[in-house]
């Protein structure tokens, strides 16, 4: 009876003579705009961006459906995510002195300065729910410092609770998790730290650096050398991430004779 | 005649002798029996421990706005008592209203792996909002505070002992000698019966001419209360004479007096019975057994006759008198000093609001319940004295309970036929409280009068969850486009809601919409906002049957779907706790979490046995939960769900109705950030409803949510990068022109959104030279490319 086709999005002709007039009465001031106005370039992808962020995690109560032939949107939007940090990140970075850089620069990368503070990032401006999760995010670091893990994840987890907001909480749990052994939730708190931080660097270094270690735990050597190597390539001064790597590497190196 | 005689006698006797050597064994092995009795109760395990089951923490920060007097509430219930000058002793508080200071007096408590000791506290207010806490000892600032847990209950066998052990060591000399010198003066020197006790009280009570005084020891009365019943009976005396002289025999003074200090029964707390000396000193003064004064020792000593007629909480004036009586005694004996005695005479005993467990959230229990029957026996839970720490907010579960009945009441005036029809045939409903981001079930109400029945619809009722069921149709396709083609779908597509039919695997289904009104061609949002099940159902089938389904699966749908197109518009059967817990995961951002009502389950030792964390998993971009929650935004202002706001509720939140074909299901799932609840209305009896989740439902969830998020931040969705919005006339789909007469805020992907401003109300020309940008980008995009 009706038509049972869905309708895409439809372009739509405009009458000619409509569009004509327009174009003539603004082309002059088109082409003086176009010229003003600088569009960003989009940076290109690393090299390695298939293979730089982990899979998703695997969702056990799913049932096996097969692969969906286009790519689906979950990717699209991770590729997404990730364009909008590589193209973020860089002038984003803290540097003392030099001038912000191109990623397709072939020089290395400069230092990231140190933003581990959390206390730091509590200013008259912050939100109080952010304030309180940002206090008890610092506990449970000192916890997990001090190796009380279990009381460390019961005062994260209400950091989460105060402010599901804030990155650093997740970051944490996810640490703690790992020094507990528990690599899989300790991988699931740190997508959702990324996902959470957009334009911080020294931060987004830690996630993957935690992760190749969650992964080099968990025998899955190649992700975790591509979450290693995403970490210095954010932060080379990222310390966990060099000796992962350095580690990693030196142990599935083949022995010389 | 003299044999005979000698001869009879000798009978006499031997039958005497038999008699008596038997009644001798008969005593001896009496007696060995109760000597076992009494040996398996001293060596062995002498009391039951009911678990307790506790409420969620209550976390005070700075900046923090509390919700009406609901600290206050707090603080009654949780025993803390008004006092009007600065608190001096742990459990007391003060509130300066004008000059916006409560001072408290934090009780102390044992949290897994941590025990608080109790410190004085002053929080600034300013209205309702928390501007400063300190601590009084030291002046130090605290930027977080943690309010103990409530009990909500115990898990007891028949009666609930509230029971804590002490050695005897802790229990301060005056009060032992207090408690002997008013019950048992010569415990020291008797053997398990004290005659002179005896005999006094026989003449007490033969002056009398009834029951007045009682002569027992101590001893006997742990026997009787070890053993026996209450009964007056001469059997039962002689067997606790019997008892006392044997536990005398085989235990020392010491041991008997602590088993006496722990055993004895002090008071009643609601359904909770006060037991031993610990439990009496914390119920009546909350202090510990080493901060009590004498004249509280002589209360506690003179409760053990009679406590609920001298309980403070009954009568001030019998309590003191009772006291005044034990501190006299205490002097005669020379237990204490004249000055002492004075001095406690002196003592005002306050006045204190009696604060029962009143066994709140009944549902939210026995839920509870269930999962701890999982890995522990009913013996256990009720032994053990484990003590069980939940999710529960018992504020945000009676603000539940109250909409709920509410709600249902007020259906009933407005739709008479709802009315109860029969026992089996009564308007039922349930409500579950989630917060997405953690998983933690707040608050759960099975059903209106847990009474009457304890069916539990939140988690056992099994129904068509209708309606709420179709954004998963709208995500798939967001995330998936059209299976054939690969078109892409955003807000601004337009589907078709006109009739049709579908053949899937050689059957034929028709969807109706609701009151057969077709829309024809629509947006993909408005398909949304007005729940169009043409519309949906075409976009379903676009998309592929299975991809909704792995969706409903991803998010958090346990039970098992069926692959086919009624599932679309929710021909399938769900329960409203798994409901919930996949629109929490739209609520968070795409992370799914675990429902989590057992937190911690903690032995007496304070050992934790279990311990259930936060667990998450992101299943979906942030960008596709954003934006489907965008699109359920507007439900709630525009479409089925805008009852709601009519109602009064103005929060930015998401939402969807939902009614079965048949109309015997009304629903409604809905969301702040914070805070998801889903609502459930019907009968138990699948009678027909006949009414919408908007009109069932809806009203229920907007006066729970109304009153839990008061006062706390308003708080929006916020969009995470790679998502763009803009404005669009919803009528083109078109970024919208200053001559839109209607303009929606739309959410895209990044890269996705269209381009070209709204055809049909074009811009004037001056509005496009002073603003050439949008409208010379549409001119220029077929050059630019998108």
């Amino acid at each position: 009876m009706g038509q049972d086709r869905v309708t895409a999005v439809p372009s739509r002709e405009i009458g000619e003579s409509r569009f004509t007039k327009y174009l003539l009465v603004l082309f002059v001031l088109a082409l003086l705009q176009a010229c003003a106005t600088v569009r960003p370039s989009r940076p290109t992808l690393p090299a390695a961006s298939s293979a730089s962020s982990p899979s998703p995690p695997q969702i056990s109560s799913l049932p096996k459906t097969p692969e969906p032939e286009k790519k689906p949107l979950v990717e699209q939007g991770k590729i997404k995510e990730e364009n909008l940090k590589e193209r973020r990140s860089v002038p984003q970075a803290k540097t003392k002195d030099r001038p912000v850089r191109s990623p397709s620069s072939r020089e290395a990368p400069p230092p990231i300065a140190d933003d581990s503070s959390l206390i730091a990032k509590i200013t008259p401006r912050t939100p109080p729910q952010r304030a309180a999760s940002l206090r008890l995010t610092e506990e449970g670091r000192k916890l997990i410092e001090a190796g009380d893990y279990a009381r460390a994840l019961g005062r994260l987890e209400k950091t989460i609770s105060i402010d599901s907001t804030n990155p650093y909480g997740y970051y944490y749990l996810a640490q703690a998790h790992f020094h507990l052994g528990r690599y899989q939730e300790s991988l699931n708190f740190l997508d959702v730290a990324e996902s959470l931080l957009s334009n911080e660097p020294y931060w987004l270094a830690e996630v993957f650096a935690i992760k190749g270690e969650n992964f080099r735990a968990l025998g899955f050597s190649q992700k975790a050398d591509s979450s290693y190597s995403q970490a210095l390539r954010l932060n080379p001064g990222n310390r966990m991430a060099a000796e992962g790597l350095s580690n990693l590497r030196g142990e599935t190196q083949p022995p010389s004779r | 005649m003299r044999k005979s005689r000698l001869r009879a006698l000798k009978i006499f006797f031997s039958i005497l002798v038999f008699f008596a050597v038997g009644g001798i064994l008969l005593g001896v092995w009496y007696v060995k029996r109760l000597e076992g009795v009494v040996t398996a109760k001293f060596e062995g395990r002498k009391w039951q421990f009911p678990s307790k089951i506790y409420s969620d923490t209550y976390l005070l920060y700075p900046g923090m706005n509390l919700r009406g007097d609901e600290l206050l509430e707090k603080l009654r219930r949780l025993g803390y008592r008004e006092s009007r000058d600065t608190p001096k002793a742990k459990g007391e508080y003060r509130f300066l209203h004008r000059d916006g200071l409560l001072e408290i007096y934090l009780h102390d408590f044992i949290y897994p792996l941590e025990t608080f000791k109790g410190m004085p506290v002053r929080i600034s207010l300013q209205g309702a909002t928390v501007t400063k806490m300190e601590n009084v000892d030291n002046g130090e600032e605290l930027f977080s505070l943690e309010l103990e847990p409530e009990l909500v209950t115990g898990l007891f066998d028949r009666i609930w002992e509230e029971r804590r052990l002490v050695n005897l060591a802790e229990v301060p000399p005056p009060l032992v000698r207090a408690i002997l010198a008013i019950e048992d003066e010569r415990f020291y020197s008797h053997r398990g019966i004290d005659p002179v006790a005896i005999l006094r009280a026989s003449w007490a009570n033969l002056r009398s001419g009834g029951i007045v005084q009682g002569g027992s020891t101590l001893t006997q009365q742990l026997m009787k209360n070890f053993f026996l019943g209450d009964e007056r009976t001469l059997q039962r005396k002689i067997k606790e004479v019997l008892m006392a002289l044997v536990a005398e025999r085989k235990y020392s003074k010491e041991e008997i007096l602590q088993n006496y200090l722990n055993e004895i029964y002090l008071g009643q707390k609601g359904a909770q019975g006060i037991f031993g000396i610990w439990e009496a000193a914390q119920f009546y003064f909350s202090k510990e057994l080493r901060d009590l004064t004498i004249g509280e020792m002589a209360v506690l000593a003179g409760l053990i006759k009679a406590p609920n007629r001298y309980s403070p909480y009954r009568s001030v004036e019998a309590a003191t008198k009772r006291r005044n009586i034990v501190l006299a005694k205490m002097l005669e004996e020379k237990l204490i000093a004249r000055s002492q005695y004075e001095s406690a005479l002196r003592e005002i005993i306050p006045q204190r609001e009696l604060v029962k467990v009143a066994n709140d959230a009944p549902f939210y229990v026995d839920f509870l319940k269930r999962e701890l029957a999982e890995i522990y026996s009913h013996e256990v839970l009720t032994e053990e004295g484990f003590r069980i720490y939940t999710s529960l907010d018992l504020q945000l579960q009676r603000i539940a309970e109250k909409a709920l009945v509410d709600g249902l009441k007020r259906l009933e005036e407005t739709y008479p036929y709802l009315r109860k029809r029969g026992e089996d045939d009564h308007l039922e409903a349930a409500i579950v409280v989630i917060k997405p981001q953690t998983g933690e079930i707040k608050a759960m109400v099975g059903g209106r009068d847990y009474q009457k029945s304890q069916f539990n619809r939140v988690f056992q009722a099994r129904r068509q969850p209708g309606s709420t069921f179709k954004p998963f149709t709208y995500l798939a396709a967001l995330m998936y486009g059209s299976e054939e083609g690969g078109k892409k779908f955003s807000p601004v597509t337009l589907v078709d809601d006109s009739p049709f039919t579908w053949s899937y695997e050689g059957q034929e289904w028709t969807p109706r919409n609701y009151k057969e009104e077709y829309f024809g061609t629509v947006t993909f949002r408005a398909a949304l906002e007005k729940s169009l099940n043409s519309a949906t159902v075409r976009i379903a089938k676009d998309v592929g049957i299975n991809k909704v389904r792995e969706m409903a699966y991803r998010l958090g749908i346990n039970s098992s779907l069926p692959a086919l197109p009624s599932m679309v518009l929710g021909g399938i059967e769900v329960t409203p706790l798994e409901l919930g817990g996949a629109f929490s995961t739209l609520a968070n951002s795409g992370v799914r979490t675990q429902p989590l009502a057992v937190k911690q389950v903690v032995d007496q030792g304070g050992r934790v046995l279990e311990k259930r964390d936060i667990q998450v998993e992101k299943v979906i971009t942030p960008q596709l939960a954003f934006m489907v929650n965008h699109l359920m935004k507007g439900v709630m202002d525009r479409g089925t769900g805008h009852g709601a706001r009519l109602q009064g509720f103005d929060r930015p939140a998401a939402g969807k109705t939902g009614t079965t074909n048949d109309l015997k299901d009304a629903w409604f799932v809905g969301y702040t950030p914070e805070l998801l609840a889903v609502v459930w209305v019907g009968f138990d009896n699948q009678s027909k409803l006949g009414l919408s989740g908007a009109q069932a439902a809806l009203p229920i969830w907007t006066e729970f949510m109304k009153r839990a998020t008061a006062g706390t931040p308003v708080n929006d969705f916020i969009p995470p990068p790679g998502i763009k919005i803009i404005d669009i006339d919803p009528a083109s789909g078109y970024r919208a022109t200053p001559r839109c007469p209607q303009v929606i805020r739309e959410a895209f992907i990044e890269g996705e959104e269209p381009s070209g401003s709204c055809p049909l109300h074009p811009a004037p020309l001056a509005q496009i030279l002073t603003a050439p940008r949008t409208s010379i980008s549409w001119l220029l995009s077929p050059f630019l490319g998108k």
